[in-house]
């Protein structure tokens, strides 16, 4: 764990990062809490091969989910449309319409993307179980639906529940507001989503935030995320135009 | 058989469902029709919306477009920062919705059964959807209404391997040739439907991967409103829209609907 967390450049933050690799992308979807500058630069790093684990996947650029009018979205679309990734987890990877039609959507159709498409709250309980120490839990979302194939069922209480194994990663990249030296990071409002659950589950932690403040300088009543998950913390250039 | 009156409007379906949230629920809604219910809760009615990105106690938005993506709520659009709202994450908001702290989620369907089951995930023919936390609402809230048209338009012949990928879409790999499902028009298309132009949504089983088997309690549609019984008793019509009757009503419905003497008109002020 070192001690110097703060890492200069985006593209430092991601250097290590490599083909093959299993990648979480925090946030919900949309804008708000997706650490939007680490993708860019790990886009830009070049690997190949990787698996993403997200949760609203590859729509914002097409519908402007979750993004202020007047900005071009960008979202995990980015990835396959430069061929790096080919294969993602997620709970919301298509439009409601068979007519727009995302990056993900394409290299599906085509051949190039296994998509695997699992209900948001045992994503995030998969998730949230392997950063927890948990091998796997039931639960009663799915039972009867496609989701319960090639799934253990088991009844409790009279109703069918399907076991469901944690899900961790090799690396996360998360966003928040504001880190301390110590790593310890702190959420606004909805952008907490998936990044304080992915935060537990990676080997390496990256932390996406607009301001690091000194020791002390966060209320610690208010820590979403306590430092001992994060491993890299890279800090955005003020005025940075992106939401 | 030509309409005998006029279909209701999105709104006025909105409208109806939003006399079923009780005071002082929380409430869980989908996007589309669901999410337009807010807009007609009658006064005196104070309703705690929730939604899965992880708020809770929100109400006005920002015009389209406009205000903080840092307060989203489900449907990507921006709410205001209002007095008594909550903000938590995603393992808190499935902690809420599974554990079934919610007390009605408004959803909309491709297809309803007359057991309640649920289809809202996947056209089978795209062979790829997205669940996001329809299957966590549909299975764990205790009252789910689903707010549709109450048919749909039938589809135009697909070419075949017009898709890649595989029928199902839940684990989708690249290469696999794609399965029967994918290739061939599916099933409903003729066994429900009801003109050239229109299908049937609610129907004896569905054909559509399901979302959540027998949840849904109530459904509320642009010409009548159906309560689903407990333990798949069926479908009770409870009221048309005006200038419909239960004969125009069952002949687009695709699974039998037991008629009640005390059968109503639905009321739109």
């Amino acid at each position: 764990m070192p001690k110097n967390k703060l890492v200069r450049t985006f593209r430092d933050a991601v250097a290590d990062i490599p083909d093959g690799a299993t990648v979480m992308i925090g946030g919900f979807g949309g804008a708000g809490g997706q650490p939007t500058r680490l993708m860019l630069a790990l886009r830009d790093h070049g690997v190949k091969n990787l698996t993403l684990i997200g949760n609203v996947a590859g729509i914002s650029k097409l519908t402007g989910y979750g993004w202020p009018k007047g900005l071009d979205p960008i979202d995990q679309g980015i990835f396959f449309a430069s061929g790096q990734a080919n294969r993602i987890i997620c709970s919301f990877p298509v439009t409601g319409s068979p007519n727009l039609v995302s990056e993900i959507e394409k290299a599906w159709r085509e051949g190039r993307a296994e998509v695997d498409i699992v209900p948001q709250g045992t994503l995030i309980e998969r998730i949230r179980a392997a950063g927890a120490g948990i091998a796997a839990f039931y639960t009663p979302t799915g039972a009867g639906t496609p989701v319960a194939k090639g799934r253990e069922v088991r009844i409790f209480n009279g109703r069918e529940h399907l076991l469901e194994y944690a899900l961790p990663a090799d690396f996360a990249l998360v966003r928040a507001k504001m880190a301390d030296a110590h790593g310890n990071l702190m959420y606004v409002g909805t952008s907490r989503a998936f990044n304080p659950a992915m935060a537990t589950a990676a080997k390496v932690v990256i932390a996406e935030v607009d301001e690091v403040v000194p020791s002390g300088g966060l209320d610690p009543e208010r820590i979403g995320t306590p430092g001992v998950y994060v491993d890299r913390i890279v800090v955005r250039d003020p005025g940075d135009p992106l939401p | 058989m030509p309409d005998p009156a006029p279909r209701l409007t999105r709104q006025d379906i909105a409208r109806r469902v939003a006399r079923e949230l009780p005071d002082g629920a929380t409430v869980n809604l989908g996007i589309g029709i669901p999410a337009l219910c807010a807009n007609f809760v009658p006064h005196g009615v104070e309703l705690r919306y929730q939604a899965e990105n992880g708020i809770l106690g929100f109400g006005e938005h920002y015009p389209d477009g406009e205000g903080d993506p840092d307060v989203m709520d489900a449907g990507g659009k921006f709410p205001k920062r209002s007095p008594g709202m909550a903000f938590f994450d995603s393992v808190e908001s499935f902690a809420m919705i599974r554990g079934g702290h919610i007390d009605v989620t408004v959803l909309g369907a491709l297809q309803v059964s007359r057991h309640g089951d649920l289809a809202n995930w996947m056209i089978p023919t795209r062979g790829i959807g997205s669940i996001g936390g329809a299957m966590d609402l549909a299975t764990n809230t205790r009252r789910v209404i689903i707010a549709m048209e109450h048919t749909a338009k039938a589809p135009a012949p697909r070419p075949p391997s017009s898709i890649a990928g595989n029928g199902l879409g839940v684990s989708s790999r690249p290469g696999s040739p794609g399965g029967p499902e994918a290739l061939t028009p599916h099933p409903t298309q003729e066994k429900n439907l009801l003109t050239n132009s229109e299908v049937a949504k609610i129907v004896e089983e569905c054909d559509y991967p399901l979302t959540a088997r027998r949840c849904v309690s109530m459904i509320v549609t642009d010409i009548a409103v159906i309560d689903v019984l407990p333990e798949g008793r069926g479908l009770v019509l409870r009221e048309t829209a005006p200038g419909w009757d239960a004969k125009s009503v069952q002949a687009l419905t695709a699974a039998q609907l037991q008629v009640p003497a005390g059968l109503k008109t639905m009321t739109l002020k």
